[in-house]
């Protein structure tokens, strides 16, 4: 009887410990969780936790450094050489960041599966199928051939697995304890595989499939109107008139056949709101004589941050910055001599080639009138089981690669549509050492060091916007760009003829460039890049066309320039689509025939100042008009049962200008025949009844800001983990660029002085740690548009009264 | 008294051991107390429970109320528990029900080999 006792509380015990041990569905496993002395209660921080360990034994030091944080916590590492710097800078990095490095590189490698189940499965699929982590790999190889990355990678990653293996379950951070499992080691792969995440997320999207579909429906000379390739107020990133004095490599063009083939469905894309706004101004320009540089990169505003805010100082350099958490270095920001910023220099380096297989096998393809043999790639997805009794599945996917790259679209992906293969030539996919550009212009003192540094980057390709304590500016459109005919690569292409393939590259030498213009500036805003001069192919069908021309706009009025203007141009909020639309919009109205509610919308858009502001209602009138205009307009587009884009804002209004009675403004649903009044009459009437809806429902004001709901999502997409509902001014195709969930994730601005004087912000704060008080500290200053000064420590000025803390590494005797 | 005195041991135990060992060494430290101290089924349960269960409530507060809540308020809302002295309560009762079925296994261990033992002496006398 005893024994029956005991042994039934016992076992119930057991199971009660065992079952609290483990995640229950998506609950965290309470009892482990939920321990005060181990569990998520440990990772609430005061802000005096973030200054403890006064000295620091380290194994894989091998001189002393020193870390000042100050009061935004950010490091202010000295170091004796580059070994010790880079280690340094990864076990910083990975005490405020670790989770949020592991995840992105863990998304870029495709096995997200293993953390959050079979939910992930589609997505580590298309990440495989695109190969990523085979770029990843070829950019390694490539990498660790020049001995300075190769140090610096393998310093970094040993800075970071030595925090790691000095953790104890109660120092975890937060995001592994809720979801239960531990952080991997550390490799230099993993930082490879982070810039093959940037490159992924900026240069990652493409139309061409979309494109051949509508040629395919509607003709190609509806194509050409509908997509034009330049706009005809355009302003390029290199002014239209610049002079190319360099004899251009000469591209053969062949007769031009593309196979026409539907497809369905494409696969899912990074985000269109990814762009950046960067510019540099001469001396000249300014109150003080000094340049000036602003660069404000547009990402998903996330947390943890995608950025993280560091000053790495050895006697080679003393730099500044912003860095990728997972690569080693300063990726944006500025030293002792230059500053330097980026911003997406998007066009179209993904190309599709329809392949056809011998046979079912897939073992060889069609070239050039013979058979290839093809590549198998197996791919095995770990997932993690629902239960935790449950055992852990294998997923795998084959993957065909050819010589163009791999067959991501196939029977079998994406969905089970496509009957038809192709595979995706992508500059991403070869090897490439960008982190060398970043690390040399870390140390780079002039303009000379800044072009040589930019060599060897290739993607994804960025406008390296440049200034210089000795007074020179430079804008460099600077990638890896594929030697193209007129339209290659525009459609799917026959990955059997040879003569579709890549002719090789534009020499880097000729990548678009300027230095020093007359017009005593430089910009970028993700528009084209050159003028119609420029003597090669550089289409994409996403080019900017109102943050550019707005940001030059200003430009070129402003004078006596203080770094207070170029923090207000990087918040301007002014609609130039507005502007250049809603006058005619509204004088297609008969105000007489309006309702009252539709003449006050009349009376408020009328008097608007085209200022996307938050507390306005207009904007919110504005946009809604715009969107439900664009519905009837591009109606043709949206019944289709293949995959299709509509033509972009720019190209909307250059059509309508160029031809008011184009036959897609009939709506094909109705007996009439509508004519451009009609439809903004309709839209109008729609938008203003929406709005009115929108605040029955949600009982507040239709107000922009509350429209828009901006947030800055956890990672995890907790809202409890996130900031939500914040009121933010701006949106997409404004110079403040905060369409809700996308915007300036930094924004920084620097005077090119001596010393240098620089202020940023980003919305976010240095600590990952959701229960830390530096987690989302920034975020208020960032949504009202302000600025923390950035403590460049150098020679000159100290900021000792700014320091809160010094930590001092030493070698592990 | 000797209630008192078994609770508090618990108590120190479990906080000892945590500093070092996972969560579930509050169950070991009540299943090692109570089969040291003699005590009724019952009692024993009880003493485990607020033992450890005092002490989780206690330590959930320190933590809590030391960083203004800044963790709790959010973990409640993610396990969406309306408020964090919700969650910090079920952290409680985690660490009760951890600590009280240890001691009540830890005292039936007890029962079990007395038993035994005066089976055995039992046995040993009839020779």
């Amino acid at each position: 009887m005893r024994l029956l006792k005991f042994s039934v509380s016992f076992i119930i015990t057991v199971i009660f410990l065992i079952v609290l041990n483990n995640r229950l569905g998506t609950i965290p496993p309470l009892g482990k969780f939920l321990d005060p002395f181990n569990g998520f209660y440990r990772n609430a921080k005061i802000k005096e936790d973030h200054f403890l360990q006064e000295k620091l034994a380290l194994p894989g030091l091998q001189e002393e450094v020193r870390i000042q944080y100050d009061e935004f916590l950010v490091p202010h590492i000295t170091a004796a050489n580059n070994h010790d710097l880079y280690y340094a800078q990864g076990y910083v990095t990975a005490m405020h960041r670790l989770w949020q490095m592991e995840l992105q590189t863990h998304f870029a490698a495709g096995r997200l599966s293993e953390i959050f189940g079979e939910s992930m499965l589609e997505r580590d699929r298309l990440m495989r199928r695109k190969g990523l982590r085979y770029g990843a790999e070829n950019s390694l190889r490539v990498m660790e051939q020049d001995p300075e990355v190769k140090e610096a990678l393998a310093a970094y990653s040993r800075g970071i697995n030595d925090y790691i293996r000095q953790l104890d379950f109660a120092e975890l951070p937060f995001e592994y304890k809720l979801l239960d499992y531990r952080p991997e080691e550390w490799s230099p792969l993993k930082s490879a595989l982070l810039l093959k995440y940037m490159a992924n997320d900026l240069a990652g999207r493409d139309y061409d499939l979309e494109n051949t579909n509508i040629v395919k429906l509607f003709g190609k000379e509806t194509f050409d109107l509908l997509f034009p390739e330049r706009l005809p107020n355009t302003d390029p990133i290199i002014p239209e008139g610049t002079p190319w004095k360099f004899k251009p490599e000469a591209v053969t063009v062949p007769e031009k056949k593309y196979p026409s083939l539907f497809t369905k469905e494409t696969i899912a894309k990074p985000e269109k709101d990814n762009g950046s706004n960067n510019w540099a101004v001469s001396g000249e320009k300014t109150r003080s004589g000094n340049p000036m540089l602003a660069n404000d990169p547009h990402l998903q505003l996330n947390l943890p941050s995608i950025w993280y805010a560091l000053q790495l100082t050895n006697p080679d350099a003393n730099t500044y910055g912003v860095s990728l958490p997972g690569a080693p270095g300063i990726i944006i920001g500025f030293n002792d001599s230059i500053a330097w910023g980026v911003t997406n220099a998007t066009r179209d380096v993904m190309d599709w080639y329809a392949i056809r297989f011998k046979t079912d096998e897939r073992d060889e393809y069609e070239y050039d009138g013979k058979w290839l043999k093809t590549e198998e790639r197996i791919e095995k997805i770990k997932v993690r089981p629902g239960n935790f009794w449950q055992g852990e599945e294998i997923q795998l996917d084959t993957v065909i690669y050819t010589h163009h790259g791999p067959v991501v679209y196939d029977e079998a992906f994406p969905g089970d549509s496509a009957q038809l293969a192709y595979a995706l030539r992508w500059t991403a996919h070869s090897g490439s050492n960008e982190l060398k550009t970043f690390l040399q212009l870390n140390r780079a003192h002039n303009y000379q060091e800044f072009e040589e540094a930019l060599i060897p980057y290739q993607a994804p390709a960025q406008n390296f916007v440049f200034a210089s304590v000795a007074g020179t500016i430079a804008m460099w459109v600077q990638g890896k760009f594929p030697l193209k005919w007129k339209e290659q690569g525009k459609f799917l292409m026959d990955g059997s003829r040879r003569e579709h393939e890549w002719q090789g590259y534009i020499p880097q030498m000729q990548n678009a460039h300027i230095v020093n213009p007359k017009r005593g500036f430089v910009s970028s805003a993700n528009q084209m890049p050159v003028g119609s001069g420029y003597p090669y192919y550089t289409y994409d069908q996403n080019y900017q066309h109102y943050r550019n021309r707005r940001i030059n706009q200003i430009l070129a009025k402003m004078d006596h320039i203080t770094l207070k203007d170029m923090m207000q141009l990087q918040n301007d909020n002014f609609n130039l689509k507005a502007k250049e639309t809603l006058p005619w919009m509204l004088d297609s109205l008969e105000v007489e025939a309006l309702t009252n509610e539709q003449q006050r919308a009349f009376k408020m858009l009328n008097e608007w100042d085209y200022l996307q502001l938050a507390k306005a209602k207009a904007p919110a009138l504005y946009e809604a008009w715009w969107s439900k205009f664009r519905e009837l307009l591009w109606d043709e587009f949206s019944s289709l049962n293949v995959a299709v884009i509509e033509p972009d804002n720019g190209a909307t209004v250059a059509l309508l200008q160029k031809d008011p009675t184009t036959p897609f403004i009939d709506n094909r649903l109705t007996p009439e025949k509508e004519n451009l009044n009609d439809l903004l009459h309709t839209s109008f009437a729609l938008a203003v009844e929406e709005i009115e809806k929108w605040e029955e429902e949600h009982e507040e004001e239709a107000s922009w800001g509350n429209i828009k709901n901006s947030s800055i999502k956890h990672l995890s997409q907790q809202d409890a983990l996130s900031v939500t509902d914040l009121q933010v001014d701006g949106g997409r195709d404004i110079v403040n660029a905060n369409s809700g969930r996308h915007g300036a994730s930094w924004r920084m601005v620097v005077e090119l002085s001596q010393p240098i004087q620089a202020f940023g912000v980003y919305p976010g704060g240095q600590s990952g740690n959701p229960g830390s008080p530096f987690y989302s500290n920034f975020i208020e200053s960032w949504r009202k548009g302000e600025y923390n000064p950035l403590y460049f420590i150098n020679e000159q000025q100290s900021f000792e009264d700014k320091i809160i803390f010094t930590q001092t590494l030493y070698p592990e005797p | 008294m000797k209630f008192l005195v078994q609770l508090i041991l618990i108590a120190l135990s479990t906080y000892l051991a945590e500093l070092v060992f996972p969560w579930w060494t509050a169950a070991l430290c009540a299943f090692v107390i109570a089969a040291l101290i003699p005590s009724g089924g019952p009692k024993a349960f009880l003493s485990g429970f607020l033992g450890v269960g005092l002490l989780w409530l206690g330590a959930a507060l320190f933590f809590s109320i030391r960083t203004d809540y800044i963790l709790t308020d959010r973990v409640a809302d993610l396990m969406q528990m309306g408020s964090p002295f919700i969650l910090i309560l079920l952290t409680a009762l985690i660490g009760a029900l951890s600590g009280g079925l240890g001691a009540l296994s830890g005292s039936q261990l007890r029962k079990l080999l007395r038993q035994k033992r005066k089976t055995s002496s039992r046995y040993h006398s009839s020779f």
